[in-house]
């Protein structure tokens, strides 16, 4: 027995309704019968192939290029995983690959764990592919949800049941994808060939994919290293206040909804967390510099770019940030090409084994 | 085989059931669904009048309950059902031995759709005798009219020609008391056929944007 969307097979989760059994692991997206055949989307057919060429604003450096080319060759045959520096171009190399499928009139998903980088990447293939039509499809955007290209929350893709010959997916390593089987079983089953996994950060079982790697970021400065302060609660704050001031711009991580509003309170800036309500206002007006700092739980750790800033993380040791996400976070810093450098700062109260990881994870990156 | 009701796993987290429970809840207690969760629902009995009807209600209406009811109803997860009345069966089978159970039909293409009728299921563990009084004839979900389109729905409720002794007690049973329409408009229907008619609705949603109460 196995369930047809989720590909649960632990017999806990099924159960014999009037209809006959139905898996209740991925009821959330409706009940699936066991014996169902769901139906996948129907693809337009066209008189022409796609028009799918693309401009981008800047040449891609010789590095991007040659990973890019090798992985057009190579997803042909195998899944393959990508293990890319944060800030390195990540979706601009995966574009080619794009363009190949799209030209043979096969289909192309692009499925993120999160809304906030649906919408970023949605923008950036939308000025790329502007012959395209660019479906972006997530919590708010759900009326159209067909298009030439696809870009999507992992949530969102139980609407597409084997309909995607190449499937990308970014940032396999983050909240809700993460350990979460029904997700994963989703996604295997939305996509007929082969899978892009995109991360910097990949686990062990991503790790054992064909893998291209690309540390270098597209301005050829090293990625910034993070200093990590281990003081108590009290001069910790201190510490942060005195930073502040030395810097402009800046994005202050906390780990909890509760800090994230009390921090705001003193500090006199607005936070963001996933209960706020006006979140694209929010960042919007940050971008256009209304504020000088921003406060943010991890809601703002991927796929978010912000020129010239820097960032500190308040708590660093607490066990919402783990070893990737203190990676991602610090890959914030430094990704504008006209301002590769930035400050990044670890406030600790305890000493932290994942702050230390975390360093070495990007030294590594560096040599 | 793959029944997971006589399980000492919980309904709806599927951890085990007597985990956090101590010695005595060990053998005392039996319920579908583990303590941490059953603690989510709030039990609030409570009976209103409206329009000379008694509608009695098991429970607050709150976030965690609207999520399982849309688990049960909308998602079509049937095994649920048992676990809304299963704390209170007790006390129903004694209140309402002797009354025939007639549910506030649900429209055709739904339940075809389900599979079973929601409303039936959920109070099947009261072992009462069922009876079909009415039948709906509406075309659109109620769930997404407005307030004013609500008011409209005894327009689609129908009586049809079952007939029951006019002695019998008549229990209307709903999932959901929002403004009360529905529920009224069958008792306005059936209120002069039978001696007594009584509501058991198993939680109130106190609509946002409320009118006149009154409203039938």
């Amino acid at each position: 027995m196995q369930c047809p969307r989720c590909l649960n097979e632990d017999p806990r989760y099924f159960y014999l309704g009037s209809k006959g059994y139905y898996c209740r692991k991925c009821i959330g997206f409706k009940r699936v019968l066991l014996n169902e055949s769901l139906d996948s989307p129907v693809q337009e057919m066209r008189e022409e192939l796609l028009d799918a060429d693309y401009q981008l604003s800047f040449e891609l450096t010789p590095k991007q290029k040659e990973i890019s080319d090798k992985l057009a060759i190579m997803i042909e045959k195998n899944s393959v995983l990508v293990y890319a520096a944060c800030g390195s171009g990540k979706t601009e190399i995966v574009m080619q690959s794009i363009r190949k499928y799209l030209k043979q009139g096969l289909t192309v998903g692009y499925a993120t764990p999160r809304r906030q980088v649906v919408i970023e990447i949605g923008k950036r293939m939308t000025e790329a592919f502007s012959k395209l039509k660019v479906a972006i499809v997530c919590e708010g955007f759900t009326e159209d949800v067909m298009g030439d290209l696809i870009i999507c929350t992992t949530h969102q893709l139980y609407r597409y049941h084997q309909y995607f010959d190449l499937l990308i997916l970014d940032e396999p390593d983050a909240f809700p994808y993460y350990g979460n089987d029904v997700l994963k079983g989703i996604v295997k089953t939305s996509c007929r060939k082969n899978i892009i996994y995109l991360t910097a950060t990949p686990d062990h079982e991503l790790s054992q994919l064909y893998t291209l790697k690309l540390f270098k970021r597209p301005h050829g400065k090293d990625l910034p290293v993070p200093i990590v302060k281990c003081l108590p609660k009290s001069v910790a704050y201190i510490k942060l206040l005195l930073w502040l001031n030395d810097h402009k711009r800046a994005l202050i991580f906390v780990p909890t909804i509760k800090m994230a509003k009390r921090l705001s309170y003193f500090l006199k800036v607005p936070n963001i967390h996933s209960q706020t309500l006006d979140k694209d206002d929010i960042i919007a007006n940050f971008r256009n510099r209304h504020f000088p700092y921003l406060i943010c739980t991890t809601i703002l750790e991927r796929g978010v770019t912000f020129s010239e800033i820097d960032v500190c993380i308040v708590n660093a040791d607490h066990h919402v940030f783990s070893v990737a996400s203190l990676i991602q976070i610090m890959g914030r810093i430094g990704r504008d090409i006209n301002y590769p450098y930035g400050d990044g700062l670890m406030l600790c109260f305890r000493k932290s084994k994942k702050a230390q990881e975390c360093i070495k994870q990007i030294e590594m990156m560096n040599a | 085989m793959y029944q997971t009701d006589r399980n000492d796993e919980c309904l709806i987290c599927f951890r085990k059931k007597y985990q956090s429970a101590d010695l005595l809840e060990f053998f005392l207690l039996d319920d579908l669904i583990c303590q941490d969760c059953r603690a989510k629902f709030i039990r609030h009995k409570n009976t209103i009048y409206q329009n000379g009807l008694a509608i009695e209600f098991l429970y607050d209406y709150n976030e965690f309950f609207s999520q399982q009811l849309i688990q049960y109803k909308e998602l079509y997860d049937e095994a649920l059902a048992p676990i809304f009345i299963h704390t209170h069966i007790r006390y129903l089978r004694r209140k309402y031995r002797d009354h025939i159970l007639v549910s506030v039909p649900s429209r055709q293409e739904k339940r075809e759709q389900r599979g079973f009728d929601h409303v039936n299921k959920m109070f099947k563990e009261l072992h009462l005798t069922r009876a079909e009084l009415f039948i709906n004839t509406a075309q659109q979900d109620q769930k997404k009219s407005s307030y004013q389109k609500r008011l409209e729905v005894h327009n689609f409720i129908r009586r049809n020609d079952v007939v029951l002794p006019s002695k019998s007690k008549i229990l209307l049973i709903d999932d959901l008391f929002t403004t009360g329409t529905s529920i009224q408009s069958c008792y306005q229907l059936i209120k002069n056929e039978y001696e007594s008619i009584k509501a058991l609705a198993i939680a109130h949603q106190p609509l946002k944007k409320r009118g006149n109460d009154n409203e039938g």
